[in-house]
């Protein structure tokens, strides 16, 4: 640049003039100028810079979602007892400690750290024989049924609180640098003067009889759920005989009195045959269904809504051929019943409502995961309390960490010790580790962490069986009030909602936006331009939640009460435009030329203002004729037919066909003929033309629309479909008002920019205005125009305040203009601040905003493409 | 089958005066009086239910002290954990209890368990438009309203007010769903209890907050929505519900939210993080007196809710190392 000054100042010293310039350009402005250089260049990398860092700092928040776990550590241990049977056990929450329960009712606490054991005080279980074995999936409470027909409930839990150092008692036992015991409860050092004890409390009630005559107890389940104001109880036996047994006890108690209500509901439920093949039982939380499964694979299943007349509805063989039922149980949630075969098979079934249900209730047990198969039989199953994760170890010794819902293999353990067959595992309540204790007491532990298992890229943006849903779907639901909840975390419907907004509000706004700046930049005075431009600019300033605020609040009630007037508005209101235009040519030269400026804009809104009062005139005729008098009954499918509403919608079609026919038949001639006439003559003439062109499209839409439905086509269903009222129509009108100020503002610079030779040559050649500003003004400017058009279509894209309003957020997946849609944008805004940190909501969060991200980018790239091509194009003018 | 769950057989406590208090606060809850050396600042982070009560206590206890500044963002209970994880609330008041995730979340950090108090007492209304005839629905028919999954046992979708029984206009209208997003807990516990854990359809429209739904109520003549009880406004009616199909159906009143007639009543609750070993600081001990005083019940009442009794009150208070009335 420095170089030009010079050369332009040498060129213009002149030898005979006095005041010589000085030849060097000042250093000062040198200096600016290399200075505005830097900055221009080194802010420009920094633009670019950041743009790359938003990217990396989103993807590196997502990565996480499509790893697997991390295994932290194993160690192996020989339980206390290796000769009594073993009934359960337990880890507590921080995986420092094991609880043992032996059949004979010993107890003793495994130290996982050092591997050392304390004896726990004994559980007096009388001298009987344990048969049976049940515990809640939270593994809370317990139930033991014994060998005379009698079972005993219980409450096990581990309990850690911080204690000062001062609270401890003297005398404790060192068991590692930081842990110590008192030979009843665990101290860990933690932090300055303070530990955690860690103490279990085991409570058992008294023997309850359960069956009659003394016939042991060869089954058992147990469910503790309900809510803390309404907690249940229940359970199932099943004795030697195979009488099965089921009891629900439900209990409420009344905040003012605390006077608690227990309402115990109890039945016998007619048997499945031989109790020795029974394999295990299961009962949901509900109490609504009891799943008896035997060793061949056959699962009963029994409708206990009605305990009293309760009776099988269902049976399946849930294995393959000869593969027996190993190991059965639910996942959190009682929806799900995981189900391991001798062949080493995991499958995860899941009763749904079944339209073509053979059973009497019309639900059916489908398999909604077939699982990989292990090498060999299935011999243990542990589920996790927290999400749909569980563990299956097999007969070779390994163990599989698998999700449900992603049906991923997520981790595969194996056993230090070769030939251990694990048989009862425990899984610590925060789903990190696992303890497998083999049938020769030798067990094992292991730690992990798997933080986010239920995401693979299938469950993300591919169909998903969802625990209860008929079919696979995508969902998007990401969170509940309670653990038991099956978070359905697919894109799709939010990717779809964001498109669906945009498409609509760019179907409304693109027309209006277009025309408005090809009419202020061709054919209105440059005054009127200047009080027009404006004004539109100051609609961009609206802040979107004050549009979103008033879409929600006043348009959706008032569109909802007008709708056919709405409807009949898209018709009636450019119907009128095209009148009021037909009726100007009516008016003599002069008129017209004199009325062009202000008074025929004011017009143009007073036809406007007629179309609308029209259209809400009409209205319910309208409705009466189109809709049968009722729209949203209509548009449900409820009453009337398609053929009127499908008239209106060929109609468009039908005009196009019909003026180019007649232009191409009747035109030239029908044009010599208005030329030769008075203007005023040749204006009737002119407008009885459209009318008759008018007359033949509609009779040729309702010729076609009649053969449509007679063929069996509605408009219903698809684009028009249910009413309500928080719908996309109204989306669209708000959104309009966002994004056509953008759109209009863009494309009348890149019209009025159109140099004036080309328009003066144009008008110069005989054109008309339009003429001009169809074929030559707007092919010139059509780079702009584009850009104009994507501009708005990323604003569109990225809006939020207006969808999270107007929209309704149904992540539904249909085209309905009538109904909702929940965008990627809005779901961010309102599910980011309930989403921990890390979690795999928060992770999810930012998927959502790296695809709103990379749509946006290619978006634009693709639009700076097909801008580029169109410039070329123009500049070559 | 009388004690057939031995320990845990359910010990029917039977307090021994009923106080008749039918929209009164409890007349043993103390008078609140303040005491001196209470300053700071407050922050709560939590449910939209409790935002408009949270509201008014704070204000009935900066009458009190007019030092001290207290903060409240109502967006929903799923809020709630997250900002007391982080320490930037001190109070987190939540209208269901905390998951069993979310405390893990709290002792991951700080090693104990969160505290909390029960507030008060909520019947979750499901409220129609002001003109809609509808009489009683059962908790399998709202089940099979707003879900897809009912697993409350209905076999029948019910999408048009016809579905419900209504007749004339109504009965080609299509149900319009309203709801919570799902960072509430309302959602959550509606889903718990009203659609016995399934999953709700698509079609439920989220809104921001319980007043923007029972506003989507008002305006939307075939609509229907849930939402604490103290967000009633004229423009809408609640629905009796029952808990089983042709069981007697409870307005959402004091009395059967009480005694568990009304199917979806619950407590609101209060979690804050307090260390088992120190005691809670001024500020915050005074401020849950305050709520748990006669003047922080009547504030229940005011706003709509139900006041807990003062054996509540004293039982949470004790639990927080507080004594009901004065002083600390």
């Amino acid at each position: 640049m420095t170089d030009t000054a010079q050369g332009n100042g040498s060129k213009r010293a002149r030898p005979s003039v006095a005041y010589v310039r000085p030849k060097q350009t000042p250093a000062i402005v040198r200096i600016a100028d290399k200075t505005a250089d830097w900055v221009i260049s080194i802010g420009g990398l920094f633009v670019i810079l950041a743009v790359f860092g938003i990217m990396v700092f989103l993807i590196q928040a997502v990565v996480p979602l499509f790893t697997g776990g991390d295994l932290r550590g194993t160690r192996s241990y020989t339980l206390a007892d290796t000769v009594t049977p073993l009934v359960a056990v337990r880890i507590d929450d921080t995986n420092t400690m094991a609880l043992e329960l032996f059949a004979d009712g010993k107890m003793a606490i495994l130290h996982l750290p050092t591997g050392q054991h304390i004896d726990g005080a004994p559980l007096d279980l009388g001298g009987k024989t344990v048969t049976a074995f049940a515990d809640t999936i939270n593994g809370d409470h317990l139930a033991i049924g014994f060998a005379d027909g009698t079972v005993r409930f219980g409450e096990v839990s581990i309990s850690g609180i911080v204690i000062p150092a001062s609270e401890a008692p003297a005398g404790l036992t060192r068991l590692s640098e930081t842990s110590f015991t008192d030979g009843v409860s665990v101290f860990d050092a933690v932090g300055p003067n303070q530990y955690r004890r860690l103490s279990v409390s085991v409570r058992f009630g008294e023997a309850q009889a359960i069956a009659e005559g003394g016939k042991a107890i060869r089954q058992i389940d147990y469910r503790v759920s309900g809510t803390s104001e309404r907690p249940t109880r229940g359970f199932v036996t099943v004795d030697d005989a195979g009488t099965l047994r089921y009891t629900r006890a439900e209990t409420r108690m009344n905040l003012l009195t605390r006077r608690e209500t227990t309402t115990v509901e109890s039945s016998t439920l007619p048997g499945t045959g031989d109790a020795t093949t029974v394999a295990d039982i299961l009962l949901t939380g509900q109490g609504d269904q009891v799943y008896v499964a035997h060793k061949s694979g056959f699962v009963y299943r029994y409708d206990t809504r009605n305990p009293q007349a309760a009776a099988v509805v269902e049976s399946r063989d849930l294995t393959v051929g000869d593969a027996e039922l190993t190991r059965i149980g639910f996942l959190i949630g009682e929806q799900a019943i995981v189900v391991g075969g001798s062949d080493g098979s995991v499958n995860v079934f899941s009763r749904v409502q079944t339209p073509g249900a053979r059973t009497s209730d019309g639900y059916s047990m489908v398999l909604m995961h077939p699982l990989d198969k292990q090498p060999a039989a299935i011999t243990g199953l542990a589920v996790s309390a927290r999400n749909k994760m569980f563990l299956t170890s097999d007969a070779t010794g390994a163990i599989w960490v698998r999700h449900s819902t992603s049906a991923q293999v997520l981790m595969k353990l194996k056993a230090e010790k070769a030939g251990a067959q694990f048989e009862t595992m425990a899984v610590s309540p925060r789903v990190d580790g696992v303890l497998a204790v083999a049938a020769d007491r030798g067990a094992q532990f292991w730690r992990f962490d798997i933080p986010h298992p239920e995401t693979t890229f299938g469950t993300i943006f591919g169909k998903v069986w969802y625990e209860g849903f008929p079919q696979p779907e995508y969902s998007w639901q990401s969170s509940s009030g309670n653990d038991d909840f099956e978070p359905k975390l697919s894109l799709i419907p939010l990717i779809f909602g964001t498109i669906k907004a945009t498409i609509y509000s760019l179907l409304f706004a693109v027309p209006i936006a277009l025309m408005a700046a090809i009419f202020t930049s061709e054919f209105v005075h440059p005054r009127v331009r200047s009080v027009v431009k404006p004004a539109m600019e100051m609609m961009a300033s609206l802040p979107s939640v004050v549009l979103g605020f008033i879409a929600a609040l006043v348009l959706a009630p008032v569109v909802e009460s007008f709708i056919a007037a709405v409807v009949l508005g898209f018709v009636a209101i450019p119907m009128a435009l095209f009148v009021g235009a037909f009726l100007w040519q009516l008016l003599p030269e002069d008129a017209a030329i004199r009325f062009g400026g202000l008074p025929k804009l004011g017009l143009i809104f007073v036809v406007l203002g007629l179309g609308v009062l029209l259209a809400i005139w009409l209205a319910p005729g309208f409705e009466r004729v189109f809709f049968a008098g009722d729209f949203q009954g209509w548009v449900n499918g409820t009453v009337g037919g398609g053929t009127a509403f499908l008239t209106l919608l060929l109609m468009p079609l039908a005009y196009v066909a019909v003026s180019m026919t007649a232009a191409r038949t009747v035109g030239p001639a029908l044009r010599e003929r208005i030329r030769a006439l008075p203007r005023t003559q040749g204006g009737v003439l002119d407008g009885l033309r459209w009318l008759a062109v008018l007359a033949l499209s509609i009779v040729l839409a309702l010729v076609v629309a009649s053969l449509l439905t007679g063929g069996g086509f509605d408009p219903r269903g698809g684009v028009f479909d249910t009413y309500v009222q928080r719908n996309t129509l109204v989306v669209g009108f708000a959104m309009g008002f966002a994004v056509i100020p953008i759109i209009y503002t863009i494309a009348e610079d890149a019209m009025t920019a159109v140099q004036e030779h080309l328009r003066a040559a144009s008008l110069a050649c005989g054109a008309t205005r339009w003429q001009t500003a169809t074929r030559v003004i707007l092919p010139t400017a059509m780079s702009g125009i584009f850009a104009a058009v994507m501009v708005g279509m990323g604003r569109a894209v990225g809006e939020t305040m207006i969808v999270v309003m107007a929209a309704g957020n149904t992540p539904v997946l249909d085209w309905n203009l009538f109904n909702g849609l929940r965008a990627l944008s809005a779901n961010i805004a309102v599910e980011l601040p309930e989403a921990v940190a890390d979690s795999t909501l928060y992770r999810m969060l930012f998927l959502a905003a790296l695809t709103l991200f990379v749509m946006t980018f290619v978006l634009n790239t693709v639009a700076e493409i097909i801008r580029q091509r169109f410039r070329k194009r123009a500049v070559q003018l | 089958m009388k004690h057939v769950f031995g320990v845990v057989a359910l010990a029917a406590t039977v307090a021994l005066t009923a106080p008749a208090m039918a929209q009164g606060v409890d007349p043993k809850l103390p008078a609140y009086k303040s005491v001196s050396g209470v300053s700071g600042n407050l922050k709560s982070i939590g449910s939209d239910t409790l935002n408009n009560l949270m509201t008014l206590w704070s204000e009935g206890f900066r009458a009190a002290y007019p030092s001290v500044q207290i903060e409240i963002e109502g967006k929903g209970s799923g809020t709630a954990p997250p900002a007391l994880i982080a320490g930037t609330a001190q109070f987190a008041p939540m209208s269901r209890p905390m998951k069993a995730a979310e405390i893990d979340e709290f002792k991951k950090k700080y090693g104990y368990e969160p505290a909390v108090v029960r507030s008060a007492v909520d019947a979750l209304a499901v409220y129609v438009h002001k003109d809609n005839p509808i009489k009683c629905l059962s908790l399998q028919q709202v089940d099979a309203i707003f879900s897809k999954t009912r697993k409350g046992g209905g076999t029948k979708d019910l999408a048009t007010w016809g579905d419900v029984g209504l007749t004339g206009e109504w009965a080609s209208r299509p149900i319009s769903l309203y709801g919570r997003n799902s960072a509430s807990g309302t959602y959550g516990y509606y889903k718990e209890v009203a659609l016995f854990n399934g999953d709700y359809k698509d079609t439920v429209k989220e809104q921001p907050g319980s007043s923007a739904v029972v506003q989507g109520v008002a305006s939307d003549k075939f609509g229907v929505g849930y939402s604490g009880v103290g967000y009633k406004t004229a423009d809408v009616r609640f629905v009796p519900l029952s808990a089983k199909d042709g069981g007697t159906c409870f307005e959402p009143t004091a009395e059967n939210a009480y005694s568990g007639d009304f199917p979806i009543s619950r407590f609101l609750y209060v979690y804050v993080n307090k260390d088992p070993n120190k005691a809670l600081d001024p500020v915050r001990g005074e401020f849950i007196k305050y709520v748990y005083s006669k003047q922080g019940q009547e504030v229940v009442v005011k706003d709509g809710y139900f006041p807990v009794t003062a054996d509540f009150a004293a039982d949470d208070l004790k639990k927080l190392g507080l004594s009901a009335g004065t002083g600390s």
